[in-house]
């Protein structure tokens, strides 16, 4: 059955898209259909981008070879390809990443704020926050950030009514549904619960994302001397 | 091997090395970036032979004077600026042959806001994910991530191809090379194809959003224009699950103000997309600048399709006439 839609975004972007509703099956429907396009690409196509709810394909206009519009000619190849049946077992690779992440108040502002305003105490909230594996739906909002969710229902949260105007690199937060970390020091108006020393981003490597989307991320309690130990080993590394 | 090229003696605010954009990183969150006016940057590397995915230079403006360090053949595009050699005015959308020691400074105002300059062989820059565009958030591409100033040297990153150096040594010996490219006329019409959300504006929104004139404002910049004018009324909240957005998209506020998106737009929003400016007029959108005012005119898929392809096979043409003349 197709559970799709077409709409082009532009000339170069076609965007499949799925129920309007953020759930694990759906997201496994978008990264099931980027994996197909990725294993076979047509001639022009650049790159595919998965999101909640739908997946924005890339292509190049002038390399698409038709006589017909070009867009009904990218939109019938996908249309082909996605209703084929899987011929072998297309087993999604899904990753699970553990990340280490310090929940001591020092390096979590909002934690006490947070757990009082859900009438919870911090440890409650904390071992909500790490009682669950979440599902890596998508990087966005700046490079390497990653949409994590669901959360537990207990710990569903308001955005900051004044967003920060810095928030220190490596901040894990909650708002909404939605977990995340923060790459880089910016502007951020998520609830600030924790942060991990690991770096999300490091520019020397070839693919500089630790994280991608459909991965599974396990978040790991560790201490504040843990903290600035693995802190000041990943600057070590960063430097040599 | 590289060599010095460029001396920049005068710099102004927003003057970086872009090219055509990254491409492969979306999925992680890295904006496509490259030059704002990609027409005009693919153009520039068109007129002095170069591939169109070179770095060129996108000058913001305000006034710059560079010297030039050796013999080279270069070309302007876009607008903004007047650039001049001893006050006299080089000719936009043409290849020059600039000798060493030549000062080309840019300080009369033109239509339009950034003006490319493209060289033969390509401005060496920092790669990064595949592009050599200046990434400002992530401080990375070009010439160390960063916008250019005062004393920085440009070099020379390929060395001439057989062509760049007979197109050298023919402008050199004083000989003209017309190539037959048509200025971009400084309209402001920019047409615009429906965006996903479109249905999201109440039908005298609809009408409000073609009929009515907007004005860019001090809040812009290459990730994206904030437009001021008469707010357009939406029947529906204006959220959206954040879904995928690209360069020319634009975002409905719940203040029922339009933001539209850049070369160095975010890769999802949460905003409802009401339109995509098409491909071909980002380019004009690129050379607006702020309290310019622009206006929304809707047109098929087709007729944008339509409206790229004729460009890119511009620049294709272009290309094989300079070849043509050597």
């Amino acid at each position: 059955m197709r559970s799709f839609t077409f709409t082009s975004l532009s000339e170069s972007v076609i965007l499949l898209m799925f129920h309007n509703t953020i759930s694990e099956d759906v997201h496994l429907q978008v990264m099931h259909a980027k994996q197909r396009i990725e294993q076979t690409p047509f001639p022009g196509f650049t790159e595919a981008v998965p999101a909640y709810t739908s997946l924005a394909i890339h292509f190049q206009p002038q390399l698409i070879e038709t006589t017909n519009s070009i867009s009904s000619t990218v939109q019938q190849y996908i249309f082909d390809l996605l209703t084929q049946p899987v011929t072998e077992t297309q087993q999604q690779t899904e990753r699970l990443i553990e990340i280490p992440v310090c929940y001591d108040e020092t390096v979590a502002p909002d934690l006490i704020e947070t757990a009082r305003q859900l009438q919870l105490t911090t440890d409650e909230l904390i071992s909500i926050h790490l009682s669950k594996t979440y599902r890596l739906y998508m990087l966005g909002f700046t490079p390497g950030f990653p949409y994590l969710g669901k959360l537990d229902e207990r710990i569903i949260t308001q955005r900051k009514q004044q967003p920060r105007l810095s928030v220190p690199a490596g901040s894990v937060a909650i708002a909404g549904e939605q977990t995340g970390i923060y790459p880089f020091a910016t502007p951020g108006g998520w609830n600030i619960i924790g942060q991990t020393p690991v770096q999300l981003f490091n520019r020397s490597s070839e693919n500089p994302f630790l994280l991608q989307a459909g991965d599974q991320v396990q978040f790991k309690q560790i201490t504040l001397q843990e903290f600035y130990a693995l802190s000041s080993s990943t600057k070590k590394s960063e430097e040599s | 091997m590289s060599t010095p090229l460029l001396h920049i003696e005068q710099c102004g605010f927003l003057t970086s090395l872009q090219d055509t954009g990254r491409k492969g990183y979306l999925q992680y969150g890295v904006s496509k970036g490259g030059a704002m006016d990609q027409y005009a940057a693919e153009l520039a590397n068109t007129l002095v032979g170069n591939t169109t995915s070179q770095a060129v230079l996108e000058i913001t403006q305000s006034p710059h004077r560079f010297r030039v360090l050796k013999d080279t053949v270069v070309a302007f595009t876009g607008g903004g600026l007047q650039p001049q050699i001893n006050d006299v005015s080089i000719p936009l959308l043409q290849p020059q042959f600039v000798s060493a020691g030549t000062v080309i400074s840019c300080k009369q105002p033109l239509p339009g806001f950034r003006l490319y300059m493209a060289v033969a062989g390509g401005f060496a820059a920092e790669q990064f994910l595949g592009s050599s565009s200046t990434d400002l958030l992530l401080t990375a591409g070009g010439l160390n991530g960063r916008t250019l100033k005062k004393e920085d040297v440009l070099e020379q990153r390929n060395k001439r191809s057989p062509l760049q150096q007979s197109l050298l040594n023919v402008l050199k010996a004083g000989a003209a090379i017309e190539l037959p490219v048509k200025p971009v006329a400084h309209t402001t019409i920019i047409r615009v194809l429906q965006g996903p959300e479109w249905h999201f504006l109440t039908a005298e929104a609809n009408t409000l959003f073609s009929n009515s004139s907007f004005t860019v404002t001090a809040n812009s910049n290459r990730m994206g224009y904030r437009i001021k004018g008469i707010a357009l009324p939406a029947n529906r909240s204006c959220n959206i699950i954040s879904s995928p957005v690209t360069q020319g998209t634009v975002q409905l506020t719940d203040a029922g103000e339009m933001i539209l998106l850049m070369a160095d737009a975010q890769t999802v929003g949460g905003y409802p997309r009401i339109a995509q400016v098409c491909a071909a007029d980002l380019s004009l959108l690129a050379q607006k600048k702020p309290t310019d005012t622009i206006q929304f005119q809707i047109v098929s898929l087709q007729e944008a399709e339509e409206l790229y392809v004729q460009q890119q096979n511009e620049l294709k043409k272009t290309a094989g006439i300079l070849q043509s003349k050597l």
